[in-house]
């Protein structure tokens, strides 16, 4: 029976009720509540059902490390699963339902998987793929996908925004209790740029809940006023409500700031719902506190049975009281401190548990001054109650829990200590060692996560680094402060020393020395170990842990994917330590031989929308476009994307289907004259003394010989010899050339000339300046671009003045260009270059200059179609890595007299010179209208040895060509060249055949579209 | 500077607000995190830009660079001007020379002449940048959303110059006066940064800065 105190609650404020929905029901709760403690304060102690066994599961923590009560909140679009009801502030309005049951949390079918538990051992879902082969498929995949999976994403898009945010600080400060606040305080007097982050709404970890003082102050005056204090100073940022998630090289930490929302279904247009901070810090100063253990015994797991902090954390801040009659078992002496809490709150403390047979200290005489009952050398047996606390029995600690003695309880609260949170010193490499005195792992501070300059750059302090009396912390807070600012560079300068921020003295009320037991009792029989729980969500328990040792899943980090401790969405926060500690036990080692498992970042688990930030929607990605492109849209533009581009595939005129206008652009192009816009290729301009030899290493031919005012093609292999661009390359002075690159390629090309003489022949005078986005190209190809180009400017654009392969600078339609005779098509044809901030001026004069002629713009994929139509290759189609130029027939593009070039040595390799090699021909399919799908396969009709078909080649290109009134593709055979007319099949879908004649890839002869 | 003709601003900065925690009280009732005050974005005319690569640091090219525009090589990641000419380093061997809108091609002849026999190379890249100015007290939040550089006014401040990134397009800025940034984006882009940097400028900003 939890219930709401009638006082109490520092973090409430009883004057502002809020209504909210639980599973429909509708609640009441106040400002300051958590879901959770607005739940316990409704005595709904049951808040979700666990993964495996569908066990009924209660509030276990008040914090992020909450196993349990995982619920789905809101609904509709702006839903999220999954999050911890401990940490879910309550909001008027709020709609929470819990998950992972059907029909509902009270009866849940899936609950008969705990009846089965022994067939549903560690390891199941591995021994499922074994055997029966057949079961896999149809009996277990099916039952697990379904049972699988906790909360429901939403469907709809996410009306609330997230975004990024940039912040560089000296030290970072994680936590802001005492620890937190007083290094904070002492890096900035120290001249520091301090951020300090606090994961909940108020600051001060636990200190104000267990009752500790500082300077003579109650530790939440002494908070207010230190957080005021820094919150002010120019030097320090303090921000509430933000995780950090995850810490990374060089002090790279992300953090996801929660901005609470006025009601819960409402998106805030005016601010991000949560914003994701992208932290380089200098030093991060560690004081994230620790967590407390279970204990683990029989029935640990049952509603009602929590932490012994967190019934504490309920009580005094939420005013929360979790039952009438508590049983408090402990191996410590911090759940003293809940227990007086408890009594002084007014409720029934039904016996202390204590497993040591002699514990003495101020905690212990402080709970027998104000009568409570402490029982030494005890502990539970067994949890009576299924759905919630009946009452336990009590048993000697040391016994094997045969006999026992009914204690009647509705609640029981446990401590088995307390693991530093030491997940940010392990996410980026950062070492623990296991300190047996205080029962826990620790920060090995010789081998701590090193920076840039292999200093460390995470320092630990306070409960994280094993601090756990408040006394000791001031101290170590200062001392961890300065060096923290000293190693970011801070060195020795004085600040001021606020004496608000840095406390002589802190006292605690309670010391704590755990006596490790990682299974009480500790001589447990069987029926008690298999009911013993180690992980909550995963439903890992003791027995689990003993049976993969015993089946030899002996390393931690095996047992850990054997058994799926701790790998939930809680991370094993509560159970890691309980579980290395069994397993050590089964294997009769100590702990420190064992080790542990490595923390990985995220701390919590984090939104999609906090990732993905502003990015999605238009900002999804850049999409880059040409100065053409408002025209091209305004004008039907069919896009598609070529690389970060947008390029019009055709221009779609009312009514037309793509299809007809490709095939109208085509033939305006090969019968009239066309429009290309060729903005997006690559233009690199290369210069200096020894460009024409850098250029001879970069692509198969020899580019040196190359005379000024002429073009040739070239083609760039990498090292391996295989194809990554090619383009047209033309010499615009004695040093100096200007390299065409695909329009995917213009910067990784760039990139790539820039790594060769930056790392390799860094001795070479050569410059490159990538000019793509300074000019547009523009194409006019066809039997009338020679009439166009008259018409734009006096340039002599005969035969005789300008060459298939010349370039000239000149004038057109009052702008400078550059003019380049080059064809891709086969068809006369010219492309112009020139100043970008021209180039839509340019398309319209050319446009109005070639109306009468039937000037047509064409996209991409008539350009495509007609390169296909005179056999040449294309960069990304034709090529795929694993490609070289002689492939495809190219040798007469690849110089044999050079010395050298990329590629050249690998293409002398045995296996590049193989005779079977697949290699490129054209392929005429037997029924002229057959197209062939693009990437078929041909085969021979063998077979390989594992019954796969053997596959001969592949269909590389395919169009329907209107110019030839066929189908025509190209592709890559094995032997292809040497098997013209061969007539190959490929095998397309619902058994059909395509059955395509070998040819030569050039469809489009020599006579036909020959003006080039 | 260099005819960007910039709007009148505020003179100096802006005094920023502080980001309270909302469980603290405000000594001063200073507000939690800012709204939106004021920030605007908007494109202005693109100056003439000048690629100069070379050995920058090197007494030949710089006392070239020098006697043509008549200004110093500046500092790694630092911009100079003068009299509506400004250098801004881009690499150990690469300056970004801005002129008044049109003025590349004088400049260029210029370079050309004094550089004649040096290993240099010179390209009018005028057309191939678009630039934003971003004005306002929160204009260095605005692009710390989407940009890794330490936009602190101890970090950065007029002088200084970065090219980085922003969203996830390269870019380069740079503080004309204490009150706005100039960022220059490729022309392929524009429409992308400008889009972001209008949705960076809606609703709250951290306060941080």
């Amino acid at each position: 029976m939890s219930r709401r105190l009638s006082e109490g609650g520092r973090l409430i404020d009883r004057e502002v009720p809020l209504g909210f929905l639980w599973n429909n029901r509708r609640l009441t709760g106040f400002r300051g509540d958590t879901l959770a403690s607005a739940l316990l304060a409704n005595d709904q102690q049951l808040a979700g059902r666990s993964f495996k066994y569908h066990r009924p599961r209660g509030i276990v923590t008040a914090g992020p490390e909450e196993p349990n009560a995982l619920v789905q909140l809101g609904h509709g679009a702006s839903s999220e699963p999954n999050l911890r009801a401990t940490t879910v502030e309550l909001a008027d309005g709020l709609r929470a339902t819990s998950q992972n049951h059907w029909p509902s949390l009270e009866f849940d079918i899936g609950a008969a998987t705990g009846y089965l538990a022994p067939l549903f051992a560690a390891g199941f879902y591995y021994k499922t793929f074994m055997w029966p082969r057949v079961a896999w498929k149809h009996v277990f995949e099916p039952l697990i996908r379904r049972s699988a999976g906790l909360g429901i994403p939403p469907t709809q898009p996410d009306p609330d925004h997230y975004e990024h945010y940039h912040a560089h600080v000296d030290v970072l400060v994680v936590g802001s209790g005492i620890a937190g606040l007083v290094a904070a305080g002492a890096a900035a007097d120290a001249g520091a740029r301090v951020l300090v982050l606090e994961q909940n709404p108020e600051f001060g970890g636990r200190a104000p809940v267990d009752g500790i003082t500082v300077d003579g102050l109650a530790a939440s005056e002494w908070i207010d006023d230190c957080v005021a204090d820094l919150a002010w100073r120019d030097l320090v940022r303090v921000r509430n409500r933000t995780t950090v998630l995850g810490v990374y090289d060089h002090g790279y930490v992300f953090a996801c700031e929660h901005r609470p929302r006025p009601n819960m279904d409402k998106s805030r247009a005016d601010a991000p719902r949560q914003r994701l901070w992208r932290i380089r810090a200098r030093q991060i100063v560690m004081a994230t506190g620790a967590i407390e253990r279970p204990l683990a015994f029989a029935g640990n797991d049952v509603p009602g049975v929590m932490l012994a902090s967190a019934a504490r954390d309920y009580a005094v801040n939420f005013g929360v009281g979790i039952g009438d009659r508590v049983v408090v078992v402990t191996n410590n002496d911090s759940a003293y401190l809940t227990a007086t809490a408890l009594a002084e709150a007014g409720i029934g403390i039904a016996g202390i548990l204590d497993i040591r047979e002699s514990p003495a200290g101020p905690a212990l005489d402080r709970a027998r001054a104000v009568g409570l009952d402490v029982r030494t050398g005890m502990s539970v047996a067994s949890v009576f109650g299924r759905r919630q606390v009946l009452g336990v029995s009590a048993t000697a600690s040391n016994g094997d829990g045969a006999r026992t003695e009914r204690i009647v309880a509705n609640a029981v609260v446990m401590s088995g200590g307390w693991s530093p949170s030491v997940h940010l010193w392990s996410h980026c490499g950062g070492k623990l060692a296991w300190d047996a005195n205080r029962g826990c792992f620790l920060p090995d501070a010789d081998r701590p996560p090193a920076g840039a300059d292999g200093v460390g750059m995470v320092i630990p302090v306070g409960a994280a680094n094993g601090t756990m009396d408040a006394s000791g912390i001031p101290d170590e807070a200062v001392r961890a402060g300065r060096e923290a600012a000293r190693r970011a560079g801070h060195r020795g300068r004085r600040g001021r020393q606020s004496s608000a921020s840095h406390p002589a003295q802190a006292e605690d009320a309670a010391e704590s020395q755990p006596e490790l037991a990682w299974m009480v009792p500790r001589q447990a029989k069987r029926s008690l170990r298999s009911r013993a729980f180690l992980d909550y969500q995963n439903d890992v328990k003791v027995t689990d842990i003993e049976l993969a040792v015993r089946e030899g899943f002996q390393s931690v980090e095996h047992a850990k994917r054997y058994t799926t401790l701790g790998m939930a969405t809680d991370q094993g926060k509560l159970s890691n330590v309980n579980g290395i500690g069994i397993l050590a036990t089964s294997m009769g080692q100590e702990i420190a031989g064992v080790g542990t498992t490595t923390f990985r970042p995220p701390y919590t688990p984090l939104t999609l929308g906090a990732i993905a930030g502003e990015a999605h929607g238009p900002l999804f990605k850049p999409v880059r476009k040409t100065p053409m492109d408002g025209w091209h849209d305004d004008h039907g533009a069919h896009w598609e994307p070529v690389a970060d581009w947008r390029r019009p595939y055709c221009y779609l005129r009312d009514g037309e289907t793509v299809k007809a206008a490709i095939n109208r652009e085509i033939l305006n192009t090969r019968r009239r004259v066309g429009l290309l816009d060729a903005s997006t290729l690559g233009k690199i301009l290369v210069s200096g003394p020894d460009s024409g030899r850098f250029l001879d290493m970069l692509y198969t031919g020899r580019m040196s010989t190359l005379r000024q005012g002429r073009c040739r093609y070239g083609l760039m292999c990498n090292e391996n010899g295989f194809l990554i661009d090619d383009g047209v390359i033309a010499r615009l002075g004695e040093e100096t050339f200007l390299c065409h690159t695909t329009s995917g390629g213009s910067d990784r090309i760039h990139a790539w000339m820039e790594e060769w003489l930056q790392t390799e022949w860094w001795t070479w005078k050569v410059w490159t300046v990538n000019l793509t986005e300074q000019f547009v190209q523009v194409g006019i190809v066809g039997p009338e671009a020679r009439t166009v180009m008259e018409r734009l400017g006096n340039i002599d654009v005969s035969d005789e003045a300008l060459r298939f392969m010349d370039h000239v600078d000149g004038e057109l339609a009052g702008f400078p260009v550059r003019l380049f005779r080059i064809s891709f098509s086969g068809e006369l044809s010219y492309e112009i270059q020139l100043p970008a901030a021209a180039g839509l001026e340019f398309w319209t004069q050319a446009l109005e200059a070639g109306a009468d002629l039937g000037i047509q713009p064409y996209g991409t994929e008539a350009l495509h179609v007609m390169r296909a139509e005179k056999g040449f290759i294309m960069i990304g189609d034709e090529t795929d890595g694993t490609v070289t130029p002689q492939d495809l027939g190219l040798d007469w593009a690849v110089s044999r007299l050079k010395s050298d070039y990329l590629g050249k040595r690998a293409q002398a390799r045995s296996y590049l010179n193989a005779p079977d090699r697949w290699r490129l021909v054209g392929l005429a399919t037997e029924d002229p209208n057959a197209v062939l799908p693009d990437g078929a396969y041909a085969t021979d009709g063998s077979r390989q040895q594992d019954g796969g078909k053997t596959m001969i080649g592949r269909v590389t290109s395919s169009y329907w060509s209107p110019t030839i009134n066929r189908s025509i593709a190209l592709g890559l055979v094995e032997r292809g060249p040497d098997r013209m007319g061969e007539v190959i099949g490929f095998p397309v879908e619902s058994g059909r055949t395509i059955r395509a004649k070998i040819v030569d890839p050039v469809f489009l002869g020599q006579d036909a579209g020959a003006n080039a | 500077m260099t005819g960007l003709e910039p709007e009148p601003v505020p003179e100096g900065e802006v005094p920023r607000q502080r980001f309270v925690p909302e469980s603290l009280p405000a000594p001063d009732g200073g507000p939690g995190t800012k709204p939106n005050s004021g920030t605007s974005v908007m494109r202005v005319a693109t100056p003439g830009m000048i690629t100069l690569r070379g050995r920058i640091r090197s007494e030949p090219i710089a006392s070239a660079v020098r006697k043509a525009i008549g200004i110093d090589i500046p500092e790694p990641r630092r911009i100079l001007s003068v009299d509506g000419r400004s250098l801004a380093w881009m690499s150990p061997d690469e300056l970004l020379i801005l002129t008044p809108l049109g003025g590349s091609g004088s400049t260029i002849a210029a370079l050309s002449s004094a550089l004649e026999g040096q290993y240099a190379l010179l390209a009018d890249v005028s057309d191939a940048r678009l630039c934003f100015r971003i004005a306002g007290p929160s204009s260095r939040e605005l692009i710390a959303k989407g940009c890794p550089v330490d936009l602190s006014p101890e970090a950065f401040s007029p002088g200084d110059f970065r090219r980085s990134r922003l969203g996830q397009v390269p870019v380069a800025l740079w503080m004309p006066d204490p009150g706005q940034f100039m960022l220059l984006c490729f022309r392929s882009v524009s429409d992308f940064v400008e889009h972001w940097l209008q949705n960076a400028a809606q609703g709250e900003f951290s306060g941080y800065l």
